[in-house]
């Protein structure tokens, strides 16, 4: 989270603390009002980028706060040993149980979860101020719920470490795709064909990128994530059938965008339907190459 | 597969391909974005700004996904001690019993019609063979116009996992994460540990089958072993009342039964076109529906029964009381019933 803040009236502030000990079972002890005061502060500046808010969106946008969550945050942050038992009790078992459903194996699942308590923890209690050291507790901004940002962080450090994985791939796996790429078919058409898959891959880019975002978002999950209609519909808020709609109405959209490209060309429906049902059946096949091939040939051609 | 099916199929390899040349951006939300625009506790202007990376972003894409994905271990029991964690282990060493005990709960919870739920399925490592199931045909455009009609229907579907992480290359650069400090100290109660390095997400995530229930909220056990390990180009299966009979789907159009809760499966059995819905009503009877009015119906894995379509339009559901009965739904929303095993077939009249 950016380190912006704004300053907040006192009596927001008060008003929201004592709202906070209510609802949160936390005592006053616990839950410092200045570092309560400081995270309220920090999300308001983080939400509105140190532009002062109008009163109006600033209350709207505070009382839509996880306060407990955040005050639990905030305790824990100020090394508040009660409050991290209850951390402990509350969340760690959820933290496990979604390190195991990330990773799929319980021991590596624990694992990951374990990975986030020292950057929670930052250095210990009682020395946060001392040693200017930083809590990850620091970044959360209570518009989610608390649990919600730690899955967040969670997925984004296996997906991270999945990545750095990838990266680190044995040499011999590396080589051997390598060898498959090279071995790939390639379409062996006749020019026409490969600059009309040339069209169309540019068509299908083009069309990709005019889509409305939200499309390109559930294309992406649906494609990409490989996420079910249902589960893009939770992620999106939307029902799943709406989703399918959507979905259904870009690849119309894209299919229209292949077949018109193909129109510019001179193709009729009937041989459109034809090449595109050729070029599925030879799927995969190294475009690139046949491009150069093409290029090569047609360059030897004319020298 | 038809000549159109084919068409659409390509069409939809090359969106795949596409979508997969996406790199990574660079200004990644942080944690607490993304968590909000998952609780979309985002305004208006905050959602529309995120949207916009996130179409574009795999990185973001995988996180939310994800999330999503474990969504539903936010409410699992934990085990807690050494002894309950081995009985977790012995859980999956007892995979059939698992598997059956888990069907036999979704047949309680859910009416006995599924709608299969097609996604691309992958085994072995991020080998070549993954790269080329991200460029394969992962289902026909009747896949998404079948799923239309089937929202409030409940769903049965077997799910590997997907390598969607392929394509996003090593040579994109990292986008900024998480911007707090590294610091790992000993906790109070949980000392960090190294953060795991899965081989690949085939290896840390097995296949899983997956039961939809009728509010939508899924069950996921766990491993249940080789025997449903998905096959290239996707596996479905089919539960019936029975936990012991089931019937799986491989690449949208080859059948085999299995009469031992999924431990070893009878020679496939082709069924002519793309199948977009099954039901097995009752464990010795199988109605499939699918692409250009095929309809197939079985009551063991010799061969297909007789039975006719009404119609050429690709069908996306069906609802089967036994061998005789049934009502299939096009993919434009008309429905029709048979009482005689799809002989004649009667138009709702609501059509």
């Amino acid at each position: 989270m950016h380190e912006s803040s704004v300053s907040l009236p006192e009596e927001v502030i008060e008003r929201l603390y004592r709202q906070t000990l209510r609802e949160s079972d936390l005592e006053p002890d616990q839950l410092s009002a200045t570092s309560f005061a400081t995270a309220l502060a920090r999300s308001v500046g983080h939400r509105f980028s140190e532009a002062e808010p109008s009163p109006q969106d600033r209350d709207r946008y505070l009382d839509r706060l996880q306060l407990s969550d955040l005050a639990l945050a905030c305790a824990c942050g100020d090394g508040d040993e009660r409050a991290w038992a209850r951390f402990i009790e509350e969340l760690r078992p959820v933290l496990y149980r979604v390190g195991r459903a990330l990773t799929g194996d319980d021991m590596e699942g624990r694992t990951l979860a374990d990975s986030l308590y020292g950057d929670l923890y930052g250095d210990g209690p009682g020395t946060q101020d001392e040693h200017n050291t930083r809590t990850l507790f620091r970044y959360y901004d209570g518009r989610s719920t608390l649990a919600t940002w730690l899955r967040a962080i969670l997925a984004q450090r296996y997906v991270d470490h999945y990545r750095t994985n990838r990266r680190l791939v044995p040499a011999e796996d590396t080589a051997l795709e390598r060898q498959t790429v090279v071995a790939a078919p390639t379409l062996a058409g006749s020019p026409d064909t490969i600059r009309h898959l040339a069209v169309i891959h540019s068509a299908l880019r083009q069309a990709l990128r005019t889509l409305p975002s939200r499309d390109r978002l559930r294309m992406g999950c649906y494609y990409q994530q490989n996420m079910t209609l249902a589960t893009i519909g939770q992620l999106l808020g939307e029902h799943e059938a709406t989703v399918s709609r959507h979905l259904a109405r870009a690849r119309q959209t894209i299919r229209d965008a292949l077949t018109g490209a193909l129109r510019v060309e001179g193709l009729t429906p009937a041989e459109t339907r034809t090449f595109l049902t050729e070029a599925a059946e030879r799927w995969p096949f190294d475009l690139t190459r046949d491009l150069q091939e093409m290029a090569d040939t047609t360059f030897s051609e004319g020298v | 597969m038809t000549e159109t099916s084919r068409g659409r199929a390509f069409t939809d390899a090359l969106i795949r391909r596409s979508l997969a040349e996406q790199r990574a951006t660079t200004d990644c939300p942080e944690p607490a974005i993304l968590a909000a625009f998952y609780e979309r506790a985002l305004d208006q202007d905050e959602t529309v700004h995120w949207t916009a990376h996130l179409a574009d972003c795999q990185l973001c894409q995988s996180t939310l996904s994800a999330m999503v994905e474990s969504e539903a271990a936010v409410g699992e029991p934990e085990p807690t001690d050494h002894k309950s964690r081995w009985r977790w282990s012995g859980w999956r060493a007892m995979a059939p019993i698992a598997a059956a005990a888990v069907v036999l709960l979704g047949i309680w919870v859910v009416d006995p019609m599924w709608v299969i739920d097609s996604k691309p399925t992958t085994t072995g490592s991020e080998s070549p063979s993954a790269t080329r199931e991200q460029l394969e045909p992962r289902a026909p455009d009747a896949e998404v116009e079948a799923r239309q009609t089937v929202s409030d229907t409940p769903e049965l579907m077997v799910a590997s996992a997907g390598t969607g992480e392929s394509d996003r290359s090593a040579e994109a650069s990292p986008p900024p994460r998480n911007t707090a400090p590294q610091r790992p100290s000993p906790p109070p109660a949980a000392p960090p540990g190294a953060a795991p390095a899965p081989a690949s997400r085939d290896r840390v995530r097995p296949p899983v089958e997956t039961l939809g229930t009728q509010n939508g909220a899924r069950l996921s056990p766990p491993d249940w072993g080789p025997s449903h390990g998905a096959t290239e180009g996707g596996t479905f299966v089919i539960t019936s009342p029975d936990p012991s009979v089931r019937w799986r789907i491989s690449n949208e159009r080859t059948v085999q039964r299995s009469i031992d809760g999924g431990v070893s499966w009878d020679s496939p059995l082709d069924a002519g076109g793309l199948i977009s819905a099954g039901v097995a009503p009752t464990p010795d009877v199988l109605w499939l529906v699918g692409e250009d009015g095929l309809v197939r119906r079985a009551t063991d894995v010799v061969g297909w029964l007789p039975s006719t379509s009404p119609t050429d339009v690709g069908l996306s559901a069906i609802e089967a009381i036994d061998d005789v009965r049934a009502t299939i739904t096009t993919v434009d929303g008309r429905r029709f019933t048979t009482t005689d095993g799809g002989q004649r077939w009667i138009p709702d009249e609501n059509d």
